[in-house]
């Protein structure tokens, strides 16, 4: 009696097993060798917006999306490496070398936000008196206080140096200047701990819990703008097929399509819309 | 094949040229791990002894627990230390997170229970007739207790082995309680990370190559440290008629 007992429990744990197998491949195994994969900078993916347009196309046209949250940089190196059909960035020097290099077809923006600077609530820089993004970076840089940059080539972070080249100060080695390597999301989180100044896309920071010791230190008008760009990675460049490009082309026409917009206006953070379509 | 090899080739040129960001790296590794794994002997060695010697109710579930958090996600390790440390965490006020010192606790907490379990195990497998030979000769229980463990040596030493191992070799835990800042909580292993996901695969195989130098020197002088007879060591016990 006490043996069959335990064989049953054996049992009924090996059928569980397989079921949750069966769960699991269920969603991939049918979409695998189907799906797109999209390089993205992680400021679209973090706020949770790029899920919901993803999501939405998926239902709509039956091709999956693999989205692969990097920094702008990144992304167009793996557009340039054929390891994604479609890239997602914002920064625009780079996108038009990418284009001129002939690995993707044309420069497709389709969503934009907005640019701040946040910071410790004491705001001990006195960032807010400010006249400007580059006056606000330079009072920072003056008084040596925290701040924390991505650090990982992406289109937040090369804008960053972009103003710190335009103030004239190096920030890289300072004891004050941290760079995390990492995306908008932990870069976020790692200024919060550390109460420092960070540059932000205004719908991350606002879409992100725990960030309760930063608030918005400066916000430039007219607005700092944050565009971002689709761009269908020309696979055949690479020898690989044109299977994935006609895919791709049907997700950028997506983002660009009504149901795209209604979307994106009708994402809310905390109350209020912060994406707009770009035209 | 010839890519990995050209791979190879560039991490060793990258390790002779002892660039700036490899070197803070790799003494960062071994800051935070070395000084993890020493803590974690430091508390499961005692541990270890304790459950191997000690008499006492719920013996059995501490080991059984003990044995558990041998097999502890790092990651979940790192998770738990973050909302610990976290400034809206029980400790938040000591500004930890995204320390080097937060993360050589997180590592201590990996290091401890694996470093406890196997001193258990080689200590209770030693013949009890070392301690009925000490205490016959006068010997405290204490004292007793001590011949034992001497007895367990080289399990002991190996239980140090893997504890060091264990945390020089994770990232989860590093990563998510350091931060991976440049200069200042960037390890080997998060370092690793980085380059490879920007697609530096020959400086990402130079850290590889450091980790396994790393783990190669300290542990040549630990497999030293266990002893120069590698056989079995039996010992001569007589016994006395009763």
């Amino acid at each position: 009696m006490r043996f069959s007992g335990v064989r049953l429990i054996h049992a009924l744990l090996a059928l569980l097993l397989v079921s949750l197998f069966y769960a699991g491949s269920g969603c991939s195994l049918h979409t695998h060798g189907k799906s797109i994969v999209v390089a993205t900078t992680s400021s679209l993916y973090d706020s949770g917006a790029l899920d919901r347009i993803i999501a939405a196309f998926e239902r709509l046209h039956k091709v999956s999306v693999k989205p692969i949250p990097t920094g702008s940089g990144e992304a167009l190196r793996l557009g340039r490496m054929g390891e994604a059909d479609l890239v997602i960035t914002h920064a625009p020097k780079e996108e038009e070398k990418f284009i001129k290099r002939g690995y993707g077809f044309s420069r497709i923006p389709f969503l934009k936000t907005e640019y701040v600077l946040v910071g410790p609530k004491d705001d001990p820089a006195d960032t807010a008196n400010a006249s400007s993004m580059e006056e606000a970076f330079s009072r920072i840089g003056r008084k040596g206080s925290l701040f924390v940059s991505r650090g990982d080539n992406s289109g937040t972070h090369l804008l960053e140096l972009d103003i710190w080249r335009a103030v004239g100060t190096k920030p890289a080695g300072k004891p004050w200047y941290m760079e995390t390597g990492q995306g908008m999301g932990e870069t976020l989180f790692i200024a919060n701990q550390k109460e420092a100044y960070c540059l932000a896309d205004l719908c991350t920071f606002l879409s992100l819990p725990h960030l309760e010791a930063l608030s918005v230190a400066f916000q430039p008008d007219p607005p700092l703008e944050c565009v971002y760009t689709a761009i269908v990675v020309d696979t055949r460049k690479l020898g690989r097929g044109e299977k994935n490009i006609r895919k791709a082309k049907r997700f950028a026409d997506f983002l660009l399509s009504s149901e795209c917009r209604k979307l994106v206006l009708e994402f809310k953070v905390k109350g209020m819309g912060l994406y707009m379509p770009f035209r | 094949m010839k890519v990995i090899l050209d791979a190879f080739k560039e991490a060793f040129l990258l390790i002779i040229r002892l660039d700036k960001e490899f070197l803070s790296v790799f003494w960062l590794s071994i800051l935070v791990s070395g000084t993890a794994s020493v803590f974690g002997a430091l508390l499961g060695v005692p541990f270890g002894v304790i459950l191997s010697e000690g008499k006492f109710r719920g013996k059995r579930l501490l080991l059984t627990l003990t044995h558990a958090m041998m097999g502890l996600p790092p990651v979940v390790a790192g998770l738990i230390v973050l909302l610990i440390l976290m400034r809206n965490g029980p400790l938040g006020t000591l500004r930890l997170i995204y320390t080097p010192a937060g993360m050589i606790i997180v590592q201590t907490v990996l290091a401890f229970p694996l470093v406890a379990g196997l001193t258990h195990a080689a200590v209770s497998v030693v013949d009890p007739r070392y301690q009925i030979q000490a205490r016959g000769l006068g010997a405290s229980a204490f004292q007793a207790i001590v011949v034992k463990v001497k007895q367990a040596r080289r399990g002991v030493i190996a239980a140090f082995i893997a504890g060091f191992g264990r945390v020089l070799a994770e990232v989860g835990a590093v990563m998510i309680v350091g931060g991976n800042i440049r200069n200042q909580t960037r390890v080997l292993t998060t370092h690793l990370l980085l380059l490879a996901r920007q697609g530096k695969y020959e400086l990402a195989l130079a850290d590889g190559l450091l980790l396994v130098l790393l783990s190669v020197l300290v542990n040549v002088f630990l497999t030293r440290a266990q002893g120069k007879k590698v056989g079995l060591q039996t010992a001569r016990v007589r016994s006395y008629p009763s």
